[in-house]
């Protein structure tokens, strides 16, 4: 009697620990800020430079802030995370930033970057580490917590890293079928496609452009090129279009963590 | 007379097609398990592969956490293409949680020197060797799931009867182990 009341508390206990990975967000998100670190406003430009990096280049960037970590490893977290949300397209050119905030029971701050196997090349596993370690560790280390400028920091790097090995723009996909008929009517769809999404592309991008300041998109190394907008930033972020969704990335482990 | 050949025709035409679905069904799966597989083994080969430079580093600090190192990553005696029967499974994990181990010596003597722990190329090397422990237990876990469908579709009657006679076996599992599970945490 004893030993079935175990056997079934350890059972509970175990799917427990399934469960911890929480499921992709509903409407799907970019940033999901479940530890609450960001400001309404930070989380609303955060969301509409990443969904506008998404749909100009297809890569996708998920930022997640999380409270704990239930015992497991910060990568070993945010590498199951990123494979059962599936962030990125087919491509696997998806990107995590996770973050573990600083709590009462445990004084550190946990950061992953994981990287999807598309994106291995453009961003090795050193690149992430540096990117932990000098770029979003000022931000973070001694105290200092700021969340807010390490993720865009880092976001700006990884987009620039990422933006060198794919950039096309999303729904501009080639039919690789070798059936000739096939392959002229998808042509001719995809004529269609590929003229009403730059229609709305150079719609979209222009009024990105007026909203943003009119900087050029092509991504100028100098820095800060983006406008990230602050805290009284106000303008809504459903006029951008919103988050098409997560596309099935798979991740192999690239990328890096850190501690702080 | 004609009525029963065309029903036995009809019986052996439809035990044809069911062995020849479940064949390519069989064949699809161990191609599944085959390419999980390959992942495990690139992971692997990666990390022995950074072994090197990780020693060149270290070497002063550490002399002979650095040698033990060393000379187990050259007992790593199995070449590429092995396949993924029970033995060898088991005899690679042996191999590879004694790198694991020696491996986590070296980096728990490392931690005593400073001046190396700041020195960027090591926290370089660090980075891809967490990386690279990384990617071994990703395609570690994605291979064992592999390996389960597959032996479920091996065991499974009536597939199993196919299995027999074109002699396709059982995969082997990684079992867990401490040592290749706890990639040292980076702490800066």
């Amino acid at each position: 009697m004893r030993k079935s009341l175990i056997i079934v508390l350890s059972l509970l206990a175990l799917t427990g620990l399934r469960a911890a990975i929480p499921d992709p967000p509903s409407p799907p998100r970019l940033v999901n800020d479940f530890a609450g670190v960001f400001s309404p406003a930070q989380r609303d430009s955060l969301e509409a430079v990443l969904v506008a990096f998404d749909d100009s280049t297809s890569n996708q960037i998920c930022v997640v802030t999380l409270t704990t970590l239930d015992g497991m490893e910060a990568s070993d977290y945010a590498v199951r995370l990123a494979n059962h949300w599936g962030v990125g397209s087919k491509k696997n050119n998806g990107l995590l930033i996770l973050f573990k905030s600083r709590t009462e029971e445990e004084s550190w701050i946990d950061v992953s970057i994981q990287v999807g196997k598309g994106l291995e090349g453009a961003i090795p596993d050193v690149y992430a580490s540096r990117i932990i370690r000098n770029i979003m560790g000022p931000q973070l280390k001694d105290g200092r917590d700021n969340y807010w400028r390490a993720s865009t920091l880092a976001c700006e790097e990884l987009m620039k890293l990422a933006s060198g090995e794919i950039s096309e723009p999303r729904d501009g996909r080639h039919s690789e079928e070798d059936d000739f008929t096939t392959d002229l009517v998808a042509g001719f769809f995809t004529f269609l496609i590929f003229a009403f999404v730059f229609y709305r592309m150079y719609k979209s991008f222009k009024k990105f452009n007026n909203r943003y300041g009119g900087g050029s998109s092509g991504g100028s190394s100098s820095g800060g090129w983006i406008d990230w907008g602050d805290d009284d930033y106000s303008s809504s972020s459903s006029s951008s279009g919103g988050f098409g969704g997560f596309g099935g990335g798979s991740f192999g482990g690239g990328g890096a963590s850190g501690r702080f | 007379m004609k009525k029963t050949t065309i029903i036995i025709l009809a019986i052996v035409a439809v035990a044809a097609i069911w062995v020849i679905s479940s064949y390519n069904k069989l064949v699809t799966g161990e191609e599944t398990v085959n390419n999980a597989w390959a992942q495990v083994e690139t992971a692997y080969q990666r990390r022995a592969d950074l072994i090197p430079n990780l020693v060149a580093t270290v070497k002063g600090y550490a002399a002979h956490e650095s040698s033990t190192l060393e000379e187990v990553v050259r007992a790593r005696g199995y070449g590429n293409n092995l396949q993924p029967t029970e033995d060898n499974v088991a005899a690679i994990q042996q191999q590879e949680s004694a790198i694991s181990s020696a491996l986590s010596r070296l980096l728990v003597v490392v931690e005593a020197y400073p001046e190396l722990k700041a020195n960027e190329n090591f926290k370089d090397l660090q980075a891809q060797l967490e990386g690279t422990e990384n990617r071994i237990s990703v395609a570690r876990n994605y291979y064992n799931d592999a390996a389960k469908t597959w032996n479920t579709q091996v065991r499974r009657f009536p597939s199993n009867i196919i299995a027999g006679i074109f002699g396709f076996e059982k995969k082997g599992y990684f079992k867990a182990d401490e040592a290749a599970s706890s990639a040292p945490v980076v702490a800066f």
